[in-house]
């Protein structure tokens, strides 16, 4: 498995499109998905995970995809790793895949996919993980500009919500509440609806919603996350352009993550984590 | 999901006893008789009753692994199911009390053609179809398995393999416990001149408390059962067709390596612990053709050793361990449900 947005998201929780998976590497140094130079190799790095302690994964084919900058826009292939998945706990697990990659002639932005292709999955659905970043300065405010694409056959209202969840500290070991305290405690966190794998079906889903659920995180106080337009009617294919200007509140200093998320119904399309910088 | 395999355990070669319990019931039935008859030996009864406690317990002990002499405990064996066998469909009474769920593999890379020189010949896993010097010590003979595909001219040499059933053990419990009344019952007919009538009357009433206790216990049990010992995640494994012996999925078992002394001779995989189908090992693997002595080499280097490392790590101490860790204990993702042990500052 790897941090999947639309897994996570069907399962009640937000989601940051700043892959804790997926990193960039240039000459062996971590670097930001956010601003990649033109026609430079970078390494890509995926972390995979397995869930399970008795089944390993021998020849796990992993695919690396690009996007360029937006929600949607069809994916480029950039190439595939095969890796060996041990067991949870083993030594090298998570593994790590990997891929060279040199961007286009053009500079800027691109949004990275990585995809797990393993038949006998317990959960396909957590297999694909983007990365997806973009870096502004508030200079009141930070204007952030990027295509839409409607990747459906048909015609589609793509609405797009705004919330400002990064993953919080893992909680102390000590005081994880227990999966039916949690159920007991926060009933209307328990989504019957759901599908929950039955390899994940020990989780404590309901507590993860308490801690990562979209409403836990919104857009702080003082600041004006401004999307325009922040519903769009598309045909199949079709792109259109949206503008995301984000305020911060007079004296802010250092860094806010605003999340830019592409629902169909309650579907997630796609998204992108804006990081606005201030001060 | 039943774990029955844990009930049954091989026995090294030089623990190896055969069946005597035949032979302790026959006699204590005899001395039992005579005793009621005759009312002679003197506490002929007593010797009776104890000759079949020690029968019941022989012939369980041998039903829960004394029959099976250990060639190595766990092995890994990667392998193209030929036939998948359900529970008690090769057998009749009395022999469904065996309710395991059995199935035979081609070893791979190797193809339903190849006779048992070739497949023997193989260095990595042909041992396991190959008859083993400890059961020849014993002087117990090896006829293998093998299995008819229709349009094949000769039949194809298979390993066994066997995801065991709690019949066995079960019942073996309520004859283990109703052996003791038993042997008291026995034990009557050594009283003088009624003894042989009474005995005759305790023992169709322990015989028909055993028997409906038996019988419930038969009907209740968790026959064996691929999925007790499949891997979750793997989709239920197809068979070979059985005319032309081509196709069958690839699986790795896990299980004890034995010789069965219950059958006509034959190693087979018993009782299996795991089994994990296999969806990507690559074509030319699949014993369409039969295997070269390159083909070998390369399935070994390619599928077998990596494979077999990687589920034998599920037995490493350190790994089991690692598991039941608290940074282990994520179920949805470490960034979501992981959890950080708290920082102890002496």
């Amino acid at each position: 498995m790897i941090y999947s947005q639309r897994y996570l998201r069907e399962q009640g929780l937000a989601v940051t499109w700043d892959n804790p998976d997926i990193q960039l590497y240039r000459n062996g140094v971590a670097v930001s998905s956010s601003s990649l130079e033109a026609s430079t190799e970078y390494e890509i790095r995926a972390q995979i995970w397995n869930n399970s302690t008795d089944a390993p994964a021998v020849g796990l084919d992993v695919e690396f995809f690009f996007h360029d900058f937006g929600i949607g826009p069809a994916p480029i292939a950039i190439g595939s790793d095969v890796v060996t998945m041990p067991v949870k706990g083993a030594p090298g697990h998570p593994a790590f895949a990997r891929s060279r990659w040199t961007t286009p002639n053009t500079p800027g932005h691109y949004c990275l996919k990585v995809q797990l292709n393993w038949a006998d999955d317990a959960n396909p659905r957590n297999n694909l993980g983007q990365e997806n970043t973009n870096v502004g300065t508030a200079s009141s405010p930070a204007v952030f500009r990027f295509p839409v694409r409607n990747d459906s056959a048909v015609r589609r209202l793509l609405r797009l919500t705004v919330d400002a969840y990064v993953p919080p500290e893992p909680i102390d070991c000590r005081q994880r509440p227990g999966k039916k305290r949690s159920d007991r405690e926060h009933p209307e966190l328990v989504l019957s609806k759901a599908f929950i794998p039955a390899s994940e079906q020990a989780a404590d889903w309901t507590l993860a919603r308490l801690r990562h659920g979209p409403d836990a995180y919104p857009v702080p106080q003082g600041w004006i996350v401004e999307v325009n337009p922040n519903a769009l009617e598309l045909s199949a294919d079709e792109v259109r352009d949206v503008e995301v200007s984000v305020t911060p509140p007079d004296g802010f200093l250092g860094r806010q993550a605003i999340n830019v998320n592409a629902m169909h119904g309650t579907d997630l399309v796609g998204g992108v984590t804006l990081l606005v910088d201030a001060g | 999901m039943a774990d029955c395999q844990k009930h049954y355990h091989c026995v090294p070669v030089s623990e190896y006893r055969p069946l005597a319990a035949a032979t302790a019931a026959l006699g204590a039935v005899i001395i039992g008789i005579i005793t009621g008859v005759f009312s002679f030996p003197p506490g002929g009864g007593i010797v009776a009753g104890i000759v079949w406690i020690l029968a019941v317990f022989d012939l369980c002990r041998y039903l829960h692994g004394g029959k099976l002499i250990c060639h190595a405990l766990n092995v890994c064996v990667i392998g193209r199911v030929a036939e998948l066998i359900p529970v008690g469909a090769d057998k009749s009474f009395p022999d469904t009390m065996d309710d395991d769920f059995t199935f035979n593999i081609v070893l791979s890379p190797h193809s339903s053609q190849e006779t048992l020189s070739d497949l023997a010949a193989d260095p990595y896993q042909g041992r396991f179809i190959s008859r083993q010097s400890g059961p020849d010590s014993l002087g117990l003979g090896y006829e293998g398995v093998s299995v008819k595909f229709t349009n094949l001219e000769r039949e194809t040499e298979v390993l066994h393999c066997e995801v065991k059933g709690c019949r066995v053990h079960d019942v073996c419990i309520v004859l283990k416990v109703m052996s003791f009344p038993t042997a008291v019952a026995a034990a009557i007919c050594s009283i003088p001149v009624i003894g042989w009538a009474a005995c005759l009357i305790a023992l169709a009433i322990v015989a028909l408390i055993t028997l409906i206790a038996g019988g419930i216990v038969w009907a209740a049990t968790h026959n064996g059962d691929l999925n007790d010992v499949l891997d979750p995640n793997s989709g239920f494994p197809g068979e070979a067709n059985p005319e032309t012996g081509l196709g069958g999925d690839i699986v790795l078992v896990r299980g004890d390596w034995v010789y069965d002394a219950g059958h006509e001779g034959w190693n087979e995989i018993h009782p299996v612990r795991y089994v994990q189908r296999l969806d990507n090992v690559p074509a030319e693997f699949h014993g369409a053709a039969p295997a070269t002595p390159e083909l070998v080499e390369r399935f070994k280097h390619e599928v077998l050793d990596p494979w077999c490392f990687e589920v034998g790590r599920t037995d490493d101490p350190v790994v089991v361990e690692a598991q039941g860790d608290p940074e282990n204990s994520w179920h949805i993702h470490p960034s979501i449900d992981g959890c950080r042990e708290p920082v102890i500052v002496e």
